[in-house]
Parts: C-alpha cells; structure tokens; sequence
C-alpha cells in the first residue's frame, strides 16, 4: 500500500514539475496552482487518500505530501516573482528618453565686470585692514579741490576737466574729498578706502565721463614711503599675480607729496614690449603718495607728528587689464553681448 | 610737449641712446609718453606735470638730463649786443599794475626785414610742433621753447602815442586778439596798452592791432614776468590757454626776463637783421630774493623711512642747482633756484631728495598698526544680497551712467523732483543727474532690442540725485530691474513663454527674502503711477511705507522707447528698504515630532476677489491647526461661468503636541470651507 501511495507521489511531483515548464504568465501560474495546490487539486487529494493507509505508515507519507506541496509551492512562487521582474526590466528597458536636450536651470544672470571688480578690490583692501567709507558724488569746490590744495587758478586744477551743476557745487573729479571729510570727523589713526563713481569732462576708448575709483589713506605715527610701497606692491600682487613687476616712478598730485605713478609690467606682453603698453613694457595702473602737509592742516590734523599715503585706483583700468577689455565705454552701454561674457 | 633731442644736445651730452635716455626721464619723473624718429633726431613727447613748468623748455629738460645723469649743463653763452639810439627816442614804458607784472623788460630794434626763418629754425620749431610764420615771430617762440620764457613782438608803428603802459582797465572792454576773436575784458585782466587803449591781453595772447606783418621794420620786443594767478584767471575766463599762458601760469623764472630778451634780440639781428637801441628798459622794482627752505635729517627719515644723511642730500640737492648751507643740529638751509618756484617747503625738498636717491632704492615694508574692527558703509551688506538674489533670478548687473537725458526722465516727471542739471554738458543726452534708475535701464533694453536681442533681464544698483524742492540733496541708493520677452529662452519646453506681471513680482520678492522683509511686505495696486499700466502694476509697501513699485510699463512709453511688447519694471527705494530689514536674528523654532495631515480646498469665487482675501480669510477662520496654506491653481475660463474663478489651495493642518484624528482635521476643514462660504459667497467644486 505504501508503495502505491510513494508511486503516486511521485507522479503528482513529476507531472507538476514537467507542466510548471509552461507557466509564462500570471493567468496560467494561477491554473497551475489551482490544479496541484488548489482545494480540490492534486496535492490535497492526495492528503484524502491517506486515510486508507495504515496508523503507523500514515506519519511517513504525511511527510512526503507536505514536502511535496513546499517544493511546489516555492516552485511557483519562483515563477511568479521572475515574471514579476521580467515585466519590470522590459518597462524600464521601454523608458527611454533623449538625453541631449538641455537640462532644466534657472541659468543665474551676470554680475557686471565693473561691479566685479570694484568688489574685488574692496575685498583686498578690507583684508588688509582698511575700514570703507562712502561720501556725495555732488560736492563742494571746497572738498574736491580746495582741501586737497588744490587752490582756485592753479594749474593742477587742469588735470581734472570738471563737469559743475548749479551754484557752488560740481561732480566730484575723484573719490578723495571722502578722506576730508572722514578725517574730519575721526581723530588718527585712518585706514580706510572710499570707493565710488567719479566724473571728468573726457570720452574717447580709454576714458569715460563717469567711471569708477577705489581712493584710500592710511595716516598715523611713524607711516613712511616705505609702507606705501609695501602696501601698494601687495595689492598690485593680489590683483594681478604673485610674480608681476610693479614700479613706482616720481609724479604730482597735488594733495601728495612724494608723489608717485605705480606700473605694473605690461598684462599683454608680460614686459617685452607691445603695442598696448608703447613698447616701454609697463602699464600705468594707480597713483599714490605720501599726504601732503597742506591737507593735514585742512583737516586740523599735526602734520608734525602724522604721516601718512594715499592712493587712487581707476576700476575701469584694472577691469579693462583683467579682462582685455579695449573700449571702456563698453561698460556703460549694457550691451547683453558683452555683459554675458562674464 | 614735444621736444627734440638735437635741441637737447646743444645743452647736454646725455652719452646714451634715445630709448635708455627715456627711461631715465620716466624714472625722475619727467615722463616720456611717446617716442618719434624724424631723420636722425628723435622726437620725445614728455607729460610735464603742473609742478614743473621750468621743463616746458628745451633748457629746463637738459638741466634736468644733467641732474639725473651727473652730466655737465652748457648753458647758452651771454653776448653783449652794441645797439644805436635810445629806448626813449622809441618809446616809454611804464608799469601800473606792479603786482600783477613785477618785472617788464622791453628793447626795440629798428630797420629789420620780415621774411622767412632760416631752415634749421623752421626744422626745430616744426620738431616741437610749431609752425613757422616769419623770421621775428618765430624767434620769440624759438627764445621762448629754449628759455621757457614767454615772449613778443609789436610793431613799432601800431604802438598809438609811442608809450607802453601795463595796466588794469577801469571798466569793462572788447579786444581782438590775435587769433581773431572778440575778447570781453574785464578789470582783474592785465592789459599791455599804448597811449590810447590794450594792444596786448598781458601773458595770454597779443592784440591784433599791434600784429608784426610783412611790412614791418620797427619792432617793439617784450620779455616780463606776470603773476601766475592773474594770467590763469584771464586765460581760463576768456578759454584762451596758449603756449605763453601755459608758463606763466606755472611761474616762469623771475631773473631770466631780461637773459631772454638779450638771447632775442640777438638772434632777430641774426635772422632779420637791424639795429637794435643801445639800451633797454628793465622795470624791476622788487630784486628777487631766493627762497630758503630748513631741511632736518630727522623729517627725511620720518617721511621716507630711510636715511639719507645731510652730507648726501646736500651733494644731491646741489645737482638741481641749490645752494646748501652747513649742516649744523642735523638741519641746514637750503636757497632755492629761481627757475624753481615750485620748491617752497621742507617737504618739496624731501620729494626731490626721495626722487633723486631713486624710489626703486626704497625698501617695500608693511606698516605696523593696532589691529581694529573695520567699518563698512551702511546697507552694503544688505546691497551685495539683494544683487545675488537677483543674479539668481536671471538678472544680469548692469551699470548705468550717473547723468540722463532729461527727455528720458519726462515720462516720470510728475513721480519725480525736477532733476540737478549740469552747468558744462557733454551733451544734452548727460545734461542731467538721474532721478531714478529706470529710464537708465531702459536705454540699455531699447540698445539691446536695436541690436536684435528679444529676450532681456537687467537690474543696476545705483544712487540717484535728489534735490527736492526746499529740501536738502540727497544722493539714495535705489535698485531697479526691467524683464523684456521670453521668460526662459533656454528652455525647449516653455521657450514661447513671455515674461508677465509675476516674473518682476517674483523678482522683487527674490529681494525681499534676501533681506528678511518677505512677511512685511504688502502690494498694492499702483493707481497712481501714470508711467505703469493700471492693470498690472503695483506699489510695494513695508511697514506701512512706499519703497518701490513693479509691473508693466506702460505700452505708451514702451513704444516711446522703441520696445516691441510688454515691458515690466520694478525701482525700490533700497536704503528704506534696507532700513527695515536690520531687526534681530530670526529666532529658533522647535521641529515637530508629529505628522501633519494635508487637505485641499477649491471653490468657486467672484472674479474681482484677489487671491490675498482668500488667502487672509483661511488664515482667520479662527482654525489654529493650519500649519500651511498654498496655493495651486487659479483657473478661468471652459466650465467656470463668466465673472467667476475657480482657486484652489493645499491647507497643511498639524500640531506641534500631538498627532491629529482624522475627525479633527474633518472639522477645522469644514470651519474653513463654511468661513469661505459666508464670507466670500464661495461654492466649493466637487
Ligand atoms: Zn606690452
């Protein structure tokens, strides 16, 4: 009897393993398993059976059954799950989309080189310890020029053509009658820069009626020509390179006193010679010097215990070197060509 | 200037080829700009600076060249010139205004032949790009390049009364001079006069009246020294700059007047013949005294940071041609040249010191100082955030300039004070200071449309010039923008979108959030902005006070500008602005532990009901479990009827205690539906 029962087993296992071969699908795993693990399929029916069998032999084909119906059941489980996965690699291998559009951003606007800059070299500046003050562009004749002894019907007033409004007043010719009215308002020492849109009556490719300068002063006891030097040789270096010549060569102003131009060595040839720096190799970038005694007295500072430098930086210039800019009027029509291209 | 290095070497041997020899110039100071080879001379165009009016001559130039190079000067030789006939038989000089003209020399000489100058005068004047006229003209400006003493010649005939007299006119007067122009004199005007009114503006230019022509035999020759101040302010009054103004505005050298008018007379006698009188007038009432100037070791150390001890400055400073006395006490006096009267102070001589040692002998230090806290401006923190956010938005920075064309300033006139005008304009385009920054911006949109650039994005932060009227000038900081056509050109799904309303809105909360001040803001519409379209436009208040408007401008002055479609703008007034936005540090709130639970309401609501009534009525419907309110949909148009709207909205309900039943969120929902309900007449679409 038992013999019989192990046969039929084995046939219920084979006939299942051989049709389960067919199963492609979710409808035919359900019949499948309808007709070998169903309520009336196969596997129970041979559960039926058992009670023909004998008390003692009925724990041995228990056993077979229920392994039959566990090796049956992971059987189609199996097959489930690979056409689960099956259907979900083709619907992944179907989603396919074409990579070479352009992706999807918010492309930020453009920060204007002058502005670049100006920020640029307040930063050193600032660095460096210096403190950053603003002042009007519309001042007086008094702290533009006279201040800064630059007396009426003196040459030196030539150097700057200026623009006048109404009254007493004028467009400032530089950011220097900050300094004036910074020391009059702060007792020594002043470290400080005043940066700010200045006006002179001028338009051609390399100079604009309103461009941009960063002044600044640096007064105390005991400051030399050879702290202005060091100070403004590391801020050339900041801007243009750790290797660039700088230069200072003697001048005049009329506020400063040693005076001097400061060069750096040309951006374009690197110092062999060009068009652009007139073949000497050098390229004029700020002038500085030491604060005259004059101004001192303007602003009831002891020019017998204070020295002092000061500097003026022309934005647009170092813009234009930074950038191979040749037309500085460039900056100011907006052209979005040429704002895009920083 | 122009100066030629033939000329140069009459005076000095430099030894070195033209390109050292430049920048040996450029580092003593004398800038050599340019360079020119004519022939075998070479032509060097120097940047003279305002203090050294003594280089505008060929002499002063080789004196300097002597200085830097220790060379040897040879000055040109003094020669006694014979003459015939007395001055008086000629003419009387007299000076009136002796503060004005301290020193007037004069000689005549007769019987001489105008004509042509010879060649190598012709050659060296055109070197220093002058052009020749006649053998008597040009030797006055030959003596005077040479020299720098200005110079001049009248004709003897033409000198009414036969009497020279230097002095202000009583009252106002018109003068020709030579150039042809009607001069309006006034009394603080030097004039050189005859017997009968100015022949010569003293200093600036000669009359026509008294002009040397080709006819002329009898030369009056004159050599003096001006006040500098007075021949500036005639000069500069009259726009009448010249070669001869151009020194004595710079101080010409007091005790070579009369050196230069010998040097003249000889050579007139050498190109253009005569003779000239055996005397001459020198009207010199006060003999220059040279100025001495205290010079301490002690000042050179403190201005320059480096020793140079009196003995070395006494050898350097005696190149320039000034006359040390002994050290003694660590100082000596020093007596300064005549021909250098731009050295009068202890520092001047430092300068010179420091110049001739060589700036590139001094060493590079940094100063030591006490460490402080810097100080910034106000606000400009505050700037560079807002220029971010908006950077971030697809504006690009712009700067504009400070001045306008008032018509660009006409559409927002009656917005605005009446703007600062400048006195000497380049151009009736930048005739006026700018009241805002907008019509700047718009410039550069219509620029950027002429040039075929149809999707544009600008802001610029700036100030603008304000001068109300009876109130004090102001100079405020103002940010403004401008967004023009397609709203994401880059994109390839949207790139037909056009900017509206919402972008520039968007942009300007952009800034408002960079600054904190998002939840205090309030729009409103901008009714009285005739310069905005009345129905897409507002004014943007915070704390209760107008900083800015937004929206589109209007098509009437789009198409003034040449724009070809819908504008949108935005101006905020940025340091009221900013102002506000310097409260405390936003303070921390504990994140909740408990899920929140999100419904969506739409209803159906009158058109004309803005979406912030909608927005305030959810907000107070007295529900305290609303966490959140978004909107996601407004929708007219298939399916709603006219005159209505459908708004619909995500309200997040949550409590920071506990995690919510699903009746309580059934309730605080239905309070709001009912609230929109009664309040705003809403139907809620199912
Ligand atoms: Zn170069």
């Amino acid at each position: 009897m038992i013999e019989e029962m192990m046969k039929k087993i084995e046939a219920v296992r084979d006939e299942a393993m051989k049709e389960v071969a067919f199963v492609s699908d979710a409808g035919s795993a359900e019949k499948w398993r309808v007709k070998y693990l169903g309520r009336k399929g196969a596997v129970p029916a041979l559960l039926t059976e058992m009670g023909s069998l004998e008390a003692a032999e009925r724990p041995v084909i228990g056993r077979q059954i229920n392994d039959l119906k566990v090796v049956l059941t992971d059987e189609i489980e199996r097959c489930i799950g690979s056409f689960a996965k099956m259907g979900q690699e083709s619907a992944i291998a179907r989603e396919r989309i074409d990579i070479t559009l352009p992706g999807r951003v918010i492309i930020p606007g453009n920060r204007h080189p002058i502005r670049q800059t100006m920020d640029y070299v307040v930063d050193i500046f600032t660095g460096m310890g210096f403190s950053v003050f603003e002042g009007p562009e519309i001042e007086s004749d008094y702290y533009n020029f006279e201040a800064l002894n630059v007396p009426k019907d003196h040459p030196a007033r030539d150097m700057q053509d200026t623009f006048y409004v109404d009254g007493d007043s004028l467009l400032r010719t530089h950011t220097s009658p900050v300094q004036i009215h910074v020391m009059e308002s702060h007792r020594p020492p002043v470290f400080m820069i005043a940066p700010g849109a200045v006006y002179r009556r001028d338009s051609d490719v390399s100079h604009s009626p309103m461009f941009y300068q960063v002044e600044g002063l640096m007064v105390d006891e005991h400051i030399t020509f050879k702290d202005l030097k060091g100070v403004l040789t590391t801020f050339c270096r900041k801007v243009f390179g750790e290797k660039h010549g700088v230069r200072f060569r003697p001048s005049f102003f009329p506020f400063t006193e040693p005076s001097a131009e400061v060069d750096i060595s040309c951006v374009m040839c690197g110092g062999t010679g060009c068009r652009v720096c007139k073949m000497s190799g050098w390229m004029e970038i700020l002038g500085c010097g030491m604060v005259d005694p004059e101004v001192f007295k303007a602003v009831k500072y002891d020019p017998k215990k204070l020295t002092g430098f000061a500097f003026g930086v022309g934005i647009d210039r170092v813009a234009m070197l930074l950038y191979g800019i040749n037309d500085i009027r460039l900056f100011y029509e907006n052209d979005l060509r040429f704002l895009e291209q920083f | 200037m122009r100066v030629s290095l033939d000329w140069i070497k009459e005076f000095v041997d430099p030894k070195l080829p033209p390109g050292k020899l430049a920048d040996v110039l450029t580092m003593g100071g004398l800038e050599v700009e340019e360079m020119e080879k004519i022939g075998e001379d070479t032509i060097f165009e120097l940047g003279i600076t305002p203090n050294r009016g003594d280089c505008l001559s060929v002499i002063g130039v080789a004196r300097e060249i002597a200085t830097l190079l220790k060379r040897n000067l040879r000055l040109p030789k003094e020669k006694k010139i014979k003459g015939r006939g007395r001055m008086r038989d000629f003419i009387n000089v007299s000076v009136k205004s002796p503060l004005a003209c301290p020193r007037y020399t004069a000689r005549v000489i007769d019987g001489v032949k105008i004509g042509p100058s010879p060649g190598w005068m012709v050659r060296m004047l055109a070197a220093c790009g002058i052009r020749s006229i006649n053998n008597v003209v040009d030797a006055t400006n030959y003596v005077m390049l040479e020299t720098n003493q200005p110079l001049h010649a009248f004709d003897h005939r033409f000198i009414r009364g036969k009497r020279i007299i230097v002095s202000n006119p009583r009252g106002p007067l018109d003068f020709v001079t030579l150039d042809g122009g009607t001069q309006k004199i006034i009394p603080s005007d030097l004039l050189i006069c005859d017997g009968e009114g100015p022949v010569a503006l003293a200093g600036v230019m000669g009359g026509k009246n008294s002009e040397v022509s080709d006819d002329t035999t009898t030369v009056v020759l004159e050599s003096a020294y001006f006040e500098p101040s007075s021949v500036r302010r005639t000069a500069r009054r009259l726009g009448l700059a010249s070669e001869s103004s151009r020194r004595f505005e710079r101080g010409v050298d007091p005790t070579g007047t009369l050196l230069a008018l010998n040097r003249l007379t000889e050579i007139i006698l050498e190109t253009a013949g005569g003779t000239a009188t055996a005397d001459w007038v020198d009207i010199n009432p006060k003999k220059f005294v040279p100025k001495r100037v205290k010079l301490e070791a002690k000042e050179i150390g403190r201005v320059l940071g480096i020793e140079i001890k009196l003995p070395e400055a006494r050898a350097i400073l005696s190149r320039l041609g000034m006359k040390c006395g002994a050290p003694a006490k660590g100082a000596m006096s020093v007596a300064v040249p005549a021909f250098r009267p731009d050295v009068t102070r202890q520092i001047d001589l430092i300068e010179e010191l420091a110049r001739l040692y060589g700036y590139h002998r001094i060493d590079e230090t940094m100063p030591s100082a006490t460490i402080e806290p810097i100080v910034r401006p106000r606000f400009v923190l505050q700037e560079r955030a807002a220029r971010e956010a908006l950077i971030g938005c697809g504006l690009t920075e712009a700067v504009t300039m400070g001045f306008s064309d008032p018509r660009d300033l006409e559409p927002f006139s009656s917005f605005l004070p009446a703007p600062i005008g400048i006195t000497n304009p380049l151009s009736s385009e930048e005739s006026v200071m700018r009241t805002m920054l907008l019509s700047g911006l718009l410039r550069a949109l219509a620029v950027s449309v002429s040039r075929q650039r149809y999707d544009v994005r600008l802001f610029t932060a700036g100030n603008v010039y304000l001068r109300p009227q009876g109130g004090k000038q102001e100079e405020p900081l103002h940010l403004a923008g401008v967004l023009f056509g397609k709203r994401r050109v880059q994109s390839w799904e949207a790139a037909k979108e056009m900017v509206d309303f919402y972008d520039v809105k968007g942009a300007v909360e952009a800034v408002l959030k960079s600054l904190g001040l998002s939840k205090q803001a309030v729009w409103q519409r901008a009714d009285d902005h005739e310069f905005l379209h009345p129905g897409r436009s507002a004014v943007l208040l915070v704390g209760n006070r107008r900083v800015g408007f937004a929206g589109q401008l209007h098509p009437e002055i789009a198409a003034k500008w040449d724009i070809p479609g819908e504008c949108f703008v935005f101006e905020l007034e940025f340091e009221n602005l900013a102002q506000m936005s310097l409260t405390e540090k936003p303070q921390f709130s504990e994140l909740s532990k408990f899920p929140f639970v999100e419904r969506d309401v739409a209803i159906l609501v009158d058109d004309k009901i803005p979406s912030v009534e909608v927005l305030k009525v959810i907000q107070n419907s007295g529900v305290s479990l609303v966490a959140d309110v978004r909107l996601f949909d407004v929708y007219r148009g298939k399916g709603i009827e006219g005159g209505r709207k459908s708004i619909a909205y995500t309200i997040r309900y949550a409590s920071p205690e506990r995690t919510l039943t699903d009746e309580e969120v059934n309730s605080a929902h239905q309070t709001i539906v009912r609230a929109l309900e009664t309040k705003l007449n809403a139907v809620l679409r199912t």
